[in-house]
Formats: structure tokens, sequence, C-alpha cells
């Protein structure tokens, strides 16, 4: 089996936004719906301060609320595949937001309009483009998040290189190629010899709000321990 | 002496009865479970739109089915600098120029994990 999972160093992350910026290019996510968002925060007190910076993405939980609440409704829109990747479909959602209300992470961001990138001027060519992938299609009034980059995944397992998702660029989700810092790994926790497995158990990496039961596929090394 | 007792006695009377009127009314307290069951059967109609503005069914359920106070739910404000939620900046929330307070999360799961009262999305067990 193959479990992908994401590791993001908070003590190797400075807040360059990068891997924000790389997300939204990538992903085509509008200003009101961010699917990569820097947490930025002090703690401490003068003059023992620090800044903190924390990305936040969907944490592709492994029971995600979302989905739960989603079924409950009747919709269905939320699906999670055999790698662990929690995808919406834009065609089944509602935008009723019962994703919205349950998610503990505050992922799911309901997109309320579809605006031209230069109002009064001509489409540019990404909003044109025709063989967009599902996960970019851009609709009103439907609940987006990030994805883990699915549309380069599921090139991997089209091509049968599963086994390169996380090592080479074209399979690896764009904002953790981005880092500078080298803060965000992602690969398949369940081959104990990948760099994820490794790394997560050596700096004691930890899902948040694990009291939510929802078994998150996202691991922090955070500065203050386990939280 | 007699008249003097009955006296004391009716003053005691209306005091107590005066006392008791004064006593705020608290709200009936709600069964969950009964509650929670006759939405899921039916028979406690809360409306067929799932979305999330009052008067629709989310809505419905937690104010008028279950009667829960808006701060039974809603903070005053918006979540703490250090609390790690992606959609924190929204908050409060500007509804009809009133502002909508977050909610936690942790409020959810005394009904919402395994054993509570309501539908389950979060996997944990109520003890």
């Amino acid at each position: 089996m193959t479990k992908l999972v994401r590791v993001i160093d908070t003590e190797r992350c400075f807040g360059c936004r990068s891997c924000v910026a790389a997300c939204a290019v990538e992903n085509h996510f509008t200003p009101d719906a961010p699917w990569n968002v820097m947490m930025e925060y002090e703690t401490g007190k003068y003059p023992h301060v620090a800044r903190n910076f924390v990305t936040m993405n969907c944490q592709h939980c492994e029971e995600p609320a979302c989905k739960a609440a989603c079924d409950a409704a009747g919709f269905k829109a939320i699906s999670k595949n055999e790698f662990g990747v929690v995808l919406i479909d834009y065609e089944k959602c509602k935008g009723c937001k019962y994703c919205v209300a349950t998610c503990p992470y505050g992922v799911p961001q309901f997109n309320d309009k579809v605006a031209q990138l230069y109002p009064g001027k001509e489409k540019t060519a990404y909003e044109t483009a025709e063989r967009r992938h599902p996960t970019h299609a851009k609709k009103a009034n439907v609940v987006e998040k990030c994805t883990f980059c699915w549309h380069k995944l599921e090139k991997a397992v089209q091509s049968g290189q599963v086994g390169l998702i996380g090592k080479v660029p074209e399979f690896t989700p764009t904002c953790d190629l981005v880092c500078p810092t080298g803060a965000r790994i992602f690969g398949d926790i369940d081959d104990p010899n990948s760099t994820v497995s490794e790394y997560i158990t050596r700096k004691r990496a930890t899902q948040i709000k694990k009291e939510f039961g929802t078994k998150p596929q996202v691991y922090y090394v955070l500065k203050g321990g386990e939280y | 002496m007699k008249n003097l007792l009955i006296i004391s006695l009716g003053l005691l009377a209306a005091f107590s009865i005066a006392a008791q009127a004064a006593e705020p009314k608290l709200a009936k307290p709600v069964n969950l479970e009964k509650v929670g069951k006759a939405i899921r059967s039916g028979k406690l109609y809360v409306g067929k739109t799932y979305a999330m503005p009052e008067k629709n069914r989310f809505h419905n359920i937690h104010d008028t089915g279950l009667g829960l106070p808006c701060n039974g739910c809603h903070n005053v404000g918006g979540y703490p600098d250090d609390y790690l939620f992606l959609r924190k900046a929204e908050f409060p929330l500007q509804v009809n120029d009133e502002d909508v307070g977050a909610v936690h999360r942790a409020k959810c799961l005394a009904c919402h994990s395994k054993g509570g009262a309501g539908r389950t999305f979060y996997n944990i067990t109520q003890k």
C-alpha cells in the first residue's frame, strides 16, 4: 500500500511563503479561497519572544470529518482515494458548507464567485484553457481545497511510477518543490525507508489537533513539541 | 397573639410567592438523544435545505431543535493568534452588518463523535 503524507518542519520554515505562491500558480486558487495559507504568530514575552510560521493546507485525514458531513447530507461529493488523497467533486458539490463547518483545520474554502482575472479585458490563456484538470475547474458556489497536487500524482499512477512520487519534480506537489529551506517533504509513509518515514521518526513530527480523531496525513515538526 | 401569628404566616407566604415569581425561568432541558433521533427519522422537521445561513437546516437543528443559544457555539470574536486554523482571518464574519464570531470545533465533539447524540463526524469515542 502507498499512503502519501507531507511533513512540514516549522523549525526550518522562515515564512517566505514560496509554497503559498507556488500553490496559487499551480492550482489557480483565488484570493478569497486559498488552498495554502501561512499562519504567523508570536509566542513568549518580551524580551524572550519568537515569531512562528506554520503553513496550513488540507490535512488529507484518514477519517475526514468533511467527508462524513458531506455523506450525511447525502451529496457524497468528497472522496478519499487509495493513496489517501481527499478530493472534492465540483459537479456533485452543492455548496452547503457542511464540510466547512466540520473541518477542525478550517481547510475547505467556499468559492462564491468566479471572477475574471482582468475584468473588462480578454480572458487570459489560463482562463480559457480547455484541457484543465477537473480539480482546477473553476465553478462558483462550490467548496475547494488542496488536492496534494493530484493532477501530478495521477500521472504517476497512470504511468505505473507510483514509486517516484515525492522523488521527482513532475510527481511531487509544487509547494514541496519550491521550499528554499527544505522544510516540506512529501512521500510514502508506508515505505519505512522513505525520506518522510525517516524524518517523522528522527524529528518526532506529529499531527495537529489529534483530539478530533481525524488522523491527518500532514505531520508537523513543532517548536513547542506536540500540541 | 393568634391574629399576630396569622398575619406573620400570611406575610411569609406572600414573600415566598414573590420570591418564586422573581426567579428567572430556565430553558427546559432538551433530551439530545431523543431530538437527534427525531431529526434523523424525520419526526422533527428541521427543513430540507442543507445550508449554513439561519432558517436553514443547519441552524434549525442547533438553535430551534436543540435550543442552543448563539453564544453556545459562536465566540465573541475571532480565533486566538496561535490557533492553527486555515480560515482564521475570516472571523469575525460579517453577516447582515453583524459580527458572527468563530466556532471552536471542540464544541462539536460532544455530540458529533462516536456515541454522541448527533451524526458521527469525528472518529473518537465519547466516554
